[in-house]
């Protein structure tokens, strides 16, 4: 889903017929807080007129951001608006596009837009899943993991523990199996990611 | 007598200033609602061929895409209509400095 945001009822109609036209679903907002009453965080991106009276696009944003939405935003711009387009991307924003546009430039946009919030979308899964894949290990396997993610090496991790390296490596094999991760990389990482709350 | 020739002038110089600025500011403002139309219009017309191009297109969307653009384009000769108002105003300033 496409959300249209722009207060002009021309430009949004207009947007939104140009995006149907590629076959794509939209759902148009005339203002910024008639989106945040509509939107409920679905998967799509956020079309957004970065110049509206009353809440700004630039503040729907920060409001988003605040709220840790993950769509992503491809700003519409005026000209001249330049200073609050650089702004906007600073504060995190997909892309923006000035108006009056192409539309290959626009539907181009909003495909890496889509594509990017499904990416966003799949590493927030996987990080759900990570705690109860972590309630599965043994406990040795969490020793072991606990040691792999500091850098220590197979025979050092089996002086450690008094055990031999092979039954280190065996150990290391399932516990990456039940976490299904491939690299030590993403070990520390799940690691990393769990040092706050635990 | 001088002094007072002096202050009428900065006088004047200031307010002319502020007219500028403002005119500026309602220029900035006129460019930029000009420029809603002219979005509409581009989309109107890119969306319109891309639906033609389809082999089952919808001809009321087109229909109303049409209609929409000869809307558009009056809205922005009225928004130009304007703009030339505000221009031929301030031409009547200048002169009336000379």
């Amino acid at each position: 889903m496409v959300h249209v945001v722009d207060d002009d009822a021309a430009v949004r109609h207009s947007l939104g017929l140009l995006l149907k036209s590629f076959g794509l679903p939209i759902s148009p907002h005339v203002s910024a807080q008639e989106f945040l009453a509509a939107y409920a965080g679905e998967p799509g991106c956020l079309v957004l007129d970065i110049c509206m009276p009353g809440m700004s696009g630039l503040e729907l944003q920060q409001h988003l951001n605040f709220e840790s939405a993950i769509i992503p935003v491809v700003f519409i711009t005026g000209h001249g608006d330049v200073p609050m387009a650089v702004e906007a991307m600073r504060h995190g924003a997909f892309d923006f596009l000035e108006k009056p546009f192409h539309d290959q430039d626009l539907i181009d946009r909003v495909r890496r837009a889509f594509e990017k919030d499904a990416r966003n979308r799949s590493r927030l899964r996987d990080r759900d899943r990570i705690p109860g894949r972590l309630e599965s290990l043994t406990t040795r396997e969490r020793e072991v993991l606990r040691l792999v993610s500091t850098g220590k090496l197979n025979k050092v991790i089996a002086a450690d523990l008094g055990v031999s390296r092979r039954t280190v490596e065996a150990h290391r094999a399932h516990l990456m199996e039940k976490l299904g991760v491939q690299s030590v990389a993403q070990l520390v990482r799940i690691v990393m990611d769990l040092k706050p709350g635990h | 007598m001088q002094v007072e020739t002096a202050q009428l002038e900065s006088r004047r110089v200031r307010s002319d200033r502020v007219e500028h600025v403002r005119m500026e500011e309602m220029a900035t403002d006129i460019l930029h609602e000009l420029n809603q139309p002219l979005v509409a219009i581009a989309n109107y017309a890119q969306a319109s061929a891309r639906l033609l191009a389809t082999d089952s297109a919808d001809l009321t969307d087109v229909r109303a895409a049409l209609e929409q653009i000869s809307a558009q384009a009056i809205r922005a000769g009225r928004i130009v209509r304007r703009l030339r108002t505000l221009s031929h105003h301030r031409m009547v300033l200048t002169d009336g400095e000379q």
